[in-house]
């Protein structure tokens, strides 16, 4: 079964709201382990152009300092953007899209059953936790990646892999 | 045994079709003995449920590239072939979904087709994200253990099917749902 509006998540208890971003926390925290291939703000393909809509320069780009000065713009929305991210972040696998609608929930809605959508996916410094917050704003998914830490590159490069960063 | 005998005798034999030698000097097999060789490789292939892709990939590596090619597009065909309007089920906007008895089929729309409402996609960024969704599922199957669909054939760029074996179809009215759901039964996981 797939939430994909807010009458349906108004139906989800508390207890397995709960339960389901447990579950997709343990995700996220997985995904972010995997070895960048190579470095940098990017998605997979050979370009490695970024997939987001809410990103019109897709770089990609060779740290995550390098974003962040791209996205460093007179504009409330890259303002946010900008202020979200810690310059020192290492950029780590993600979804890059964790709509509910791209999460398959058991019948009795208490686990994750699977995770469709990957295409947008891609390296991001703190597994997009920004992006997420800006783009669902169902009640209480908009804070999925509460608490959450990150790796950190302590020597400020923004694309090593030592340290962590909340 | 005179001469005459002996020739009388060696008709005999051919007739019988016995001596082989013979009759592969008189017929080269060269197509039958090509055909023979694909046989005695598909059948091991799809008695194990070796999936296509990697069924190509070893026919390349035995130097049949016309061969995986031919059956490449073949297989575009085929799953072409089943997407038919009763399966679409997504209101379309960058690409048309079919749903099928144990697939689901994501069809880029080619280039001049409207999305719902007229929608106009970005042809080559859809493109560029079904690639990039490919290899993203292929590289969370090798590092992780999250439940993702299993890309089973992706073709000529514009067809990409996924994951499959439903163990239930839940009564949910909306289909989608319902064949969603189905695609992580406890049969495709891993």
């Amino acid at each position: 079964m797939i939430v994909d509006d807010k009458e349906t998540w108004e139906k989800v208890t508390p207890r397995q709201r709960e339960a389901i971003k447990l579950q997709v926390q343990g995700y996220i925290q997985e995904l972010a382990s995997i070895p960048h291939p190579s470095s940098g703000v990017r998605s997979l393909v050979a370009d490695g152009q970024l997939m987001h809509n809410q990103l019109p320069d897709p770089g990609p780009f060779p740290s995550t300092r390098a974003f962040l000065k791209a996205y460093d713009r007179e504009d409330f929305f890259f303002g946010y953007l900008i202020k979200q991210i810690d310059p020192d972040s290492t950029p780590v696998f993600s979804h890059f899209d964790w709509a509910l609608s791209n999460i398959v929930l058991s019948p009795n809605m208490d686990t994750v059953m699977g995770v469709i959508d990957w295409e947008r996916a891609c390296f991001f410094p703190e597994a997009g936790r920004c992006v997420h917050r800006m783009c669902h704003k169902l009640p209480g998914w908009e804070a999925l990646f509460d608490g959450m830490v990150f790796p950190k590159d302590v020597s400020g490069n923004g694309d090593g892999r030592v340290g962590t960063a909340e | 045994m005179s001469l005459n005998a002996t020739a009388r005798f060696s008709r005999l034999f051919w007739r019988c079709g016995n001596p082989p030698i013979i009759r592969q000097q008189a017929y080269p097999p060269l197509l039958e003995r090509f055909l023979v060789y694909v046989w005695y490789l598909v059948i091991p292939f799809r008695l194990f449920d070796v999936p296509l892709p990697h069924f190509l990939q070893f026919l390349y590596c035995l130097q049949f590239p016309a061969l995986a090619h031919f059956l490449a597009e073949n297989m575009d065909e085929q799953w072409l072939s089943l997407c038919l309007d009763e399966g679409l089920v997504h209101p379309t906007l960058d690409r048309r979904v079919y749903v099928l008895e144990k697939y689901i089929i994501k069809k880029q729309l080619s280039h001049g087709e409207r999305g719902h409402n007229g929608y106009v996609p970005i042809y080559s960024a859809v493109k560029k994200r079904d690639e990039n969704e490919i290899l993203a599922l292929k590289l969370v199957q090798e590092h992780t253990s999250i439940p993702v669909p299993k890309v089973v054939h992706s073709g000529n760029g514009y067809v990409y099917v996924r994951s499959e074996k439903i163990t239930s179809i839940r009564a949910i009215t909306n289909i989608k749902l319902s064949f969603l759901d189905s695609l992580f039964s406890s049969d495709s996981r891993g």
